[in-house]
């Protein structure tokens, strides 16, 4: 209050003269300003809709690029896997694959083709060469002990999955059954067996590796072990095990485990395990270690074979974005408006629509929605085809400015069409949770143009005088995460792109239009 | 667009808000002579003025949703307009600092009638004085602002805006001596 009253006490007569003076004074400014104003909101309406479909874009181009990403690794895990296993199959001569499936005649020959195969020295081939001479000796027995063949896959198994300490007491209970249920065993050979191991032991103790010496005393012991058909193992009595293991357990009790390990490993329950790896490196953890790695998402389990039963399946689906479409004269509601809008009633807001500037609008971001029926086909094991008919409406609009002769309130252009997507879906992650990829194309056919203000609209449909084609095709690209919910039902978000192969009039040849939409599916599940 | 005249002030807020250009075009249509006028005194020139006015204009469209009404729309536009004309004079302010200058010396008790000048005189006359000196004399003379508002509202002191506001007085006093000499040398070859 006190300061109002000192500014009126500093205020002077000269000074309310001036303000009298101004007020309620008006000066009428040139048009170019009401245009220019008009013009900056339109600008900054199409920046907001810009910032909508940034974010639109970015969410499914997020979305896309992760789904390749993702399917980039996995096909890569899958080939490297792949191969690591065709290499442990096939790399070696083939010995795996020969013994996968033993004749009980052929047993003797193949496990000396065996030795042979897998044979590092001449050394090896000489002990292989006499047991040869003592196999048909043994082929009986090896008959008579097929059936206990049998019974060791299992127990190798058992094995392979626990600890070496564990799997070293398992096979001494091996051996022990054996030694009970096989009483009668090939002394001879046995000996052989204890001469080839000392004999190698004492050579190997010259050198100072103790742990490698012993290793490579076990892969060579071993082979006559395999040629002679677990003669080691069906040894008469348990001191006689002892004592031909003797050299091997002062190196390393482990790796005595690992050297019958080894021979037996070449059965066929364990036919894909890396057998040359164990011979040269036998240390368990190594084996562990040296597996091909593939992410659990991509291993078959008992669930996929639930997710098989999702053979073929209806959704129904709808989808809202926006879209954007080329500048220039492929821009559709200027386009069409030049076109047709000569043939309307004289005067009225479309037809002076036709006298729009040459430039022709701004284009602002259109919006875009779509609704229909889709069928999905389980092809293969993960790859699906999907399609199935959908309304689709494109809608653009245009500042006022552009059309002064128009009046207030903007040209609104309206597509419609019936859309025919066939879409290749390959499933990413088919469990309960899915995410596929859906690239494709769509056969749109169009159905009417729509012009419209605030006051009055006209339609342009198909046929051969419309200026718009009929059959126009899109390019598709989506994304879709899934959940099933029950036994019948899944639910999925979808958000894609659609990218317009040809503009929709027939008068322009160039410029497309792209939707970004986001869209949901229910599925029901045929059983 | 005269059905959009007839809108009563609040409607036609509320339609603006929403983005309705036509009702955007009417408050533009209502409003916009009464804030060139505000903006011409602080231009230096017509098409400076339009600037603001234009700028001003989006200004009010854009935050439009924050007027509640408490005071006067004319009065909240005239605010955002005058803010608009002080944020563009402010780089020139920058460049030419304001600071004390002397006065004129003109005497006070010299009267002299504003009424014998057209208008777009008087704008011309303000038109003409020194950035400093224009912005301090509108916002004291004729909007009202005292001094120390005036100072908080430029970013200078007090006294630099009382003796800025004494230099445009003496200015204008001067101008206003000349064109009336002017008008009476006109008056002398009439007769």
């Amino acid at each position: 209050m006190e300061r109002r009253i000192m500014q009126n006490l500093e205020r002077s007569e000269f000074d309310e003269q001036w303000k009298d003076a101004f007020a309620g004074a008006e000066v009428t400014p040139s048009t170019s300003v009401w245009a220019n104003v008009d013009r900056g909101l339109a600008v900054a309406d199409n920046t907001n809709g810009k910032r909508r479909i940034i974010f639109y874009q970015r969410l499914a181009a997020a979305c896309v690029l992760f789904a390749v990403a993702a399917g980039a690794f996995g096909i890569y895990t899958w080939k490297r896997s792949e191969s690591r296993l065709a290499q442990l199959n096939h790399g070696k001569g083939g010995g795996t694959n020969a013994i996968a499936k033993p004749q009980p005649a052929e047993k003797s020959s193949l496990a000396q083709n065996q030795v042979v195969a897998t044979g590092d020295s001449l050394e090896e081939k000489r002990i292989a060469k006499s047991n040869s001479e003592k196999t048909n000796e043994n082929a009986a027995q090896s008959e008579a002990s097929a059936e206990e063949k049998k019974v060791l896959p299992q127990n190798l198994a058992s094995v392979a999955t626990n600890s070496p300490t564990e799997r070293a007491t398992e096979l001494t209970s091996v051996e022990k059954s054996k030694e009970l249920e096989s009483p009668s065993m090939d002394k001879k050979l046995s000996l052989q067996a204890q001469q080839a191991l000392a004999s190698s032991s004492s050579e190997n103790k010259k050198d100072k590796d103790n742990d490698e010496l012993n290793t490579n005393a076990i892969s060579k012991a071993s082979l006559p072990v395999v040629a002679d058909g677990k003669s080691v193992l069906n040894a008469s009595s348990p001191s006689e095990i002892r004592d031909a293991s003797t050299p091997l357990k002062a190196g390393n009790e482990n790796k005595t485990t690992d050297a019958r390990f080894t021979a037996n490993v070449q059965l066929p329950a364990l036919a894909l395990l890396p057998t040359a790896e164990v011979q040269s490196e036998p240390r368990l953890t190594e084996i562990y270690r040296k597996l091909p790695f593939i992410p659990a998402v991509f291993m078959k389990d008992t669930k996929s074979e639930k997710m098989k039963h999702e053979k073929l399946w209806a959704s129904v689906t709808a989808a809202s974005g926006a879209y954007t479409e080329s500048t220039g004269s492929s821009y559709n509601a200027y386009a069409a408006t030049k076109i047709y809008a000569s043939g309307l009633q004289a005067n009225s807001p479309i037809s002076n629509a036709y006298t729009a500037p040459a430039t022709g609008p701004v284009p602002t971001v259109g919006r875009s929605y779509s609704y229909g029926v889709i069928g999905g086909v389980r092809l293969a094991d993960r790859w699906v085809l999907q399609t199935g008919v959908q309304y689709l409406n494109q809608t653009m609009g245009s500042s006022t400015s552009q059309y002064a002769n128009y009046g207030s309130g903007g040209l609104i252009s309206t597509n419609e069409f019936v859309s025919v997507p066939v879409q290749a879906g390959y499933l990413l992650i088919n469990k309960k949770i899915g995410w596929q990829l859906n690239p494709g194309v769509s056969t749109d056919f169009f159905m009417r143009n729509t012009l419209s203000n605030q006051q009055q609209s006209v339609s342009q449909g198909a046929g051969e005088n419309s200026p718009y084609r009929t059959v126009n095709f899109a390019g598709l690209m989506s994304s879709e995460f899934s959940y099933k919910l029950g036994k019948n039902y899944r639910l999925s978000l979808v958000p894609g792109m659609r990218y317009s192969f040809n503009p929709a009039l027939k008068s322009t040849t160039t410029g497309s239009a792209i939707a970004w939409d986001v869209g949901f599916r229910f599925r029901y599940i045929f059983r | 667009m005269k059905i959009a005249s007839m809108q009563s002030e609040s409607d036609l807020v509320n339609q603006c808000v929403k983005g309705i250009r036509t009702a955007q075009q009417a408050l533009y249509d209502r409003y916009c002579t009464r804030l060139m006028a505000v903006c011409l005194r602080y231009a230096k020139s017509t098409a400076e003025a339009e600037d603001i006015l234009q700028e001003g204009f989006l200004k009010i469209f854009n935050s439009l949703k924050s007027f509640r009404f408490e005071s006067s729309l004319t009065t909240w536009m005239t605010r955002v307009m005058i803010n608009t004309a002080l944020n563009q004079q402010r780089q020139k302010l920058y460049m030419l600092p304001m600071v004390d200058v002397e006065d004129a010396g003109l005497k006070e008790d010299e009267k002299i009638s504003l009424s014998d000048f057209h208008l777009s005189e008087l704008v011309k006359m303000i038109q003409s004085l020194p950035d400093g000196c224009r912005m301090v004399f509108n916002l004291f003379a004729i909007e009202g602002y005292a001094h120390k508002e005036i100072g908080e509202m430029l970013g200078i002191s007090e006294g630099t805006s009382k003796s800025q506001y004494n230099r445009a007085k003496s200015l204008l006093r001067a101008k206003l001596e000349h064109g009336k000499k002017d008008y009476a040398k006109l008056g002398e070859i009439r007769i």
